[in-house]
């Protein structure tokens, strides 16, 4: 058995499930009991009921769930060709998660059947990606990029929803941040035959699997209908999620992981893949459930599967430099041909609009009389109000295109936007972190926090960034890393029903709210001086995406020219970050929307970028602040939950 | 921008301070400067004092979990709790603004409006929260001249409490579970140090929760839990949940926990955990009708 097998990681993981599973046994059976307590538990016996009923089938729940997890990332990261693709990334955890809180809010008596809730959710949204799709046969880009969006959506809706009606939805946070523990067997009795099923299904598609790893030419070329084995390959993936998500909710990470560490471990045929993947995260969760179990009970309640980041995420970072990446989607796949003829007009008509939208949303707007258009005096009192939250959600929407856009030109990856970055995940860390230290932080404690959060990862990133070990995707895993990390730390506040929740889920999901003045202005200065940049970097952009040896070839120095970029879309993303939170569909929508209107060479591509993903902001803002006056839907919500359906049907009805 | 804060700040609190003795002179009840309420707790606190505030954020929901007192309806919408909406506060034009602690990021804001006031009436982490809760109440009424309307009111909790009191007399002194099912198998359980068990010690009612809770007196537990003390009673807080209630009791292990089998378990409609006199007095008529029904 070489070091590098699976098999040294996975006895590791066994061996400490094992231990902790046993020490959690003695601690509530301290004199034992005879081998029928595990059976039959006597009612009277506190101890055994509890081992019957909810020791045991959280074992039994850990290892199904996390076998299905891992499978179920495999598939889908052989499928769409993309280390960062996992079940989480086609929509399917969230479509289930939306489901959920339309039934609590709406349909409270559908609540028994909640795996039958949660299934119809996941399926909606596989539907929806499918359709969206399936123009272009089920291409791994546009899979991937339809997933991601439906999942941005179907987040932003939950959290409209959440934002409105938290109060009503604790229940809801726990089942999402995926808790394993059971009060009995039906959760076990749910996920056993199906994960039968699938699992024997899944086993169906190693052979066409392996050819559909290659790309689309050579998989025709053998005689494979791609749009058949891909939705096979997809449903079943999705299918795999979706039971686990009925059953235990959301468990993020873990299926990102263990495909992940499998392959570092030298695994590379799919066969072999699927068995350790399965293997890895089922010990990952196995191991993870019963450290979790075993901690002594404080006032928090840890979610499993937030806290498998926690674990997984320094085993991740040991193996990342072994991992054999494989060739990511190419944006030049999913190029249009399409190329406006003057980009240079066309962004100064578009340049021209931003005015004339600042006005728009400083001078028109609802009041206690109902709508009116300030004007004179009236205009100065409002603008008072006005023109820091409008300035802000436009510098804040352009700082994060611009950066979504370097990214984007940078990995050459299309899923790259800003969050990946760890940045924003950086930030949000440290203002949750002070907000569960100092019971009243103020405005500028928040920004100090922020910025301190941000740089630290930035700092961590860029020295990464100068190992080769950690180029390109490897620093991209590590920041979706953090984010989970981020993840868990929301979800045990949540779960602890903190009364101050509510502001940091306004600030979560984009609000210009709390912005003052300077902050703006600064915010503005900073958009500004970025686009004065975009001449000097438009070199390294356009030559980028062809590929690193045509760009080491045309005199490009590949960690210069990294490093630079990299620095400057994460001084973006961390500015935007800290001024209006953590939004990052502008990041995503900005640059896809002006690659889409044609704008292809990089200057004018970022330049578009910024206008759009600035506008958009915009407008979501001032649409947020009035429609529903005097309440307010957080900018950043308010685009995703708008921009999203309209991106999903350019992006299908491109041919 | 750091220029202007400290002469910001000497006016609003030259203009709180001076408040009174101006409400004081004008002598019509209606001519005092409008309070506007930034949060649920000021606003809860403010209609316990008689004055009315001219706007609240989420009334609807207000209406349906705080319940007492009652907003009137003239009482302006102020959209949500998380971001209330400053540009109407701005237009309402009013004398003075209470904002809870945790709004202390938009302040600043707020400071430009009117003066404004933080009002925290928790204290939690303090020996006696009914106490804390009454000196705070004390200190606003007299900040806004309005303290005969506090004596009155202080005076009717202090009633219920002792009628609460009498009504538990019978009480068969078990220890009680204090939970919000949250849905099937997990509960928000108070122990020491909230605010219901603040009022609980003044009946004398030991809390069956011992370990750790966190700031605000709480803790998110699974049902199975609630094993420990096999005497006690469980009292379910809030209505919101009385279908998860049904599926609690479905689970085996809570099935098989004495108190459950014995039938002690008890309900009262939603209160608000938090706030300081208001809720402690819905709570303390509440808890006392339920329990002197199940165990008297």
């Amino acid at each position: 058995m070489r070091l590098s097998s699976p098999f040294w990681p996975a006895l590791v993981l066994g061996l400490v499930a094992f231990a902790a599973a046993a020490r959690n046994i003695a601690v509530l059976l301290p004199e034992g009991a005879g081998i029928v307590a595990l059976f039959a538990p006597d009612p009277a016996a506190p101890a055994q009921m509890l081992l019957h009923y909810t020791v045991l089938p959280r074992i039994a729940v850990a290892l199904m769930a996390g076998a299905a997890l891992g499978l179920s990332g495999t598939i889908l990261q052989r499928i769409l060709r993309n280390p960062l693709a996992e079940p989480a990334t086609l929509g399917i955890s969230s479509g289930a998660y939306l489901a959920m809180a339309i039934a609590t809010l709406f349909f409270p008596a559908a609540l028994p059947q909640r795996d039958w809730i949660a299934f119809a959710g996941a399926g909606a949204a596989l539907a929806a990606i499918l359709a969206l799709s399936w123009r272009r046969g089920l291409s791994p880009v546009t899979v991937t990029l339809a997933g991601m969006i439906v999942s941005l959506y179907c987040g932003a809706v939950s959290a409209v929803l959440t934002l409105f009606n938290h109060d009503f939805l604790v229940g809801l946070f726990l089942w999402g941040a995926g808790h394993l523990d059971q009060q009995d067997w039906r959760d076990a009795l749910f996920l056993a035959p199906r994960l039968i099923v699938f699992g024997g299904m899944a086993a169906l598609l190693v052979r066409p699997l392996t050819v559909l790893a290659l790309d689309d030419a050579n998989a025709r070329s053998l005689g494979l209908s791609l749009v058949a084995w891909r939705l096979a390959a997809l449903a079943v993936a999705a299918a795999l999620t979706a039971i686990v998500t009925a059953a235990v909710g959301v468990i993020g990470f873990i299926g990102l992981a263990a495909p992940v560490l499998a392959r570092a471990c030298g695994i590379t045929r799919t066969g072999p893949l699927f068995f350790w993947s399965s293997v890895l995260s089922a010990l990952l969760l196995l191991a993870t459930d019963q450290l979790v179990l075993g901690l002594p009970t404080t006032y928090r309640l840890f979610p499993t599967g937030a806290v498998t980041a926690l674990i997984g995420a320094p085993l991740l970072f040991v193996l990342i430099r072994r991992l054999k990446l494989l060739a990511p989607p190419q944006l030049a796949e999913a190029a249009p041909a399409f190329r406006l003829s003057h980009p240079v007009s066309a962004i100064a008509v578009l340049a021209l609009l931003v005015p004339a939208a600042l006005w728009l949303a400083t001078a028109l707007g609802q009041g206690p009389g109902g709508w009116s258009l300030a004007t004179g005096a009236d205009y100065t009192h409002l603008l008072a109000w006005r023109w820091a939250r409008a300035l802000a959600a436009f510098s804040g929407g352009a700082m994060l295109a611009l950066s979504g856009a370097i990214m984007q030109r940078m990995t050459g990856n299309p899923l790259a936007s800003p969050e990946v970055l760890g940045v924003s995940s950086g930030a949000v860390l440290a203002i949750v972190a002070l907000l569960l230290a100092a019971p009243a932080p103020t405005r500028t404690d928040q920004i100090l926090a922020g910025s301190g959060g941000a740089m630290a990862v930035l700092l961590l990133m860029l020295l990464l960034s100068r190992r080769p070990r950690f180029a390109g995707e490897r620093l991209l895993l590590i920041g979706i890393t953090l984010g989970s990390v981020s993840g868990f730390v929301m979800a045990v506040l949540m779960a602890a029903q903190d009364p101050r929740l509510g502001q940091v889920l306004a600030w979560m999901s984009g609000s210009t709210y709390a912005v003052r003045p300077a902050e703006a202005a600064g915010a503005a200065i900073l958009t500004g001086a970025t686009l004065l940049l975009v001449p000097a970097l438009r070199r390294w952009l356009d030559l980028m995406p062809l590929g690193p040896e045509v760009a080491t070839a045309a005199g490009v120095s590949p960690s210069l020219s990294r490093g630079v970029l990299f620095a400057v879309s994460a001084v973006l993303t961390a500015g935007a970050t800290i001024l209006v939170g953590p939004l990052s569909f502008a990041g995503l929508m900005g640059p896809h929307l002006a690659r889409l209107a044609g704008f292809q060479r990089a200057a004018t591509h970022l330049a578009a970028s910024a206008l759009c993903g600035g506008l958009i902001l915009l407008v979501a803002d001032w649409l947020g602040r009035n429609l529903i006056f005097p309440f307010q839907v957080p900018a950043g919500l308010f685009a995703t939950v708008v921009g999203g359906p309209f991106l999903l049907v350019l992006i299908a009805g491109r041919r | 921008m750091a220029g202007f804060g400290p002469t910001l700040t000497r006016r609003a609190l030259l203009g709180a301070a001076a408040l009174p003795a101006s409400s004081l002179c004008a002598a019509p009840a209606g001519a005092r400067p409008a309070v506007a309420a930034l949060d649920w707790v000021s606003g809860q606190n403010l209609l316990a004092l008689g004055i009315p505030p001219v706007a609240m954020p989420e009334l609807e929901r207000y209406a349906r979990l705080v319940v007492e007192p009652a907003a009137p309806p003239a009482v302006r919408e102020l959209g949500l709790r998380s971001e209330p909406n400053l540009e109407l506060v701005d237009r309402l034009k009013p004398g003075l603004v209470l904002l809870a602690p945790e709004l202390e990021p938009i302040r600043e804001r707020v400071e430009q409006i009117a003066p404004t006031l933080a009002f925290d009436p928790n204290g939690f982490g303090r020996a006696d929260l009914l106490d804390h809760a009454e000196q705070a109440l004390r200190a606003l009424a007299t900040r806004l001249g309005r303290l005969a309307a506090f004596e009155t009111f202080a005076r009717e909790v202090e009633l219920e409490l002792v009628a609460a009191k009498l009504r538990l007399s019978g009480y068969d002194g078990r220890p009680l579970y204090l939970a919000t099912v949250i849905d099937g198998r997990r509960m928000l359980v108070f122990g020491r140090g909230s605010l219901f068990q603040a009022v609980l010690d003044r009946f004398g009612i030991e809390n069956a929760w011992s370990e750790p809770v966190t700031r605000f007196g709480h803790v998110t537990l699974t049902v199975d839990k609630l094993s420990q003390r096999p005497e006690a009673r469980l009292l379910c807080i809030g209505d919101s949940s009385r279908s998860s209630i049904a599926s609690l009791l479905a689970s085996p292990v809570v099935a098989s926990l004495p108190f459950i089998r014995a039938g002690r378990i008890a309900q009262i409609p939603d209160v608000l955990f938090y706030g300081g006199l208001p809720p402690a007095r819905r709570f303390a008529r509440l808890v006392s009708l339920a329990l002197a029904q199940s165990a008297g």
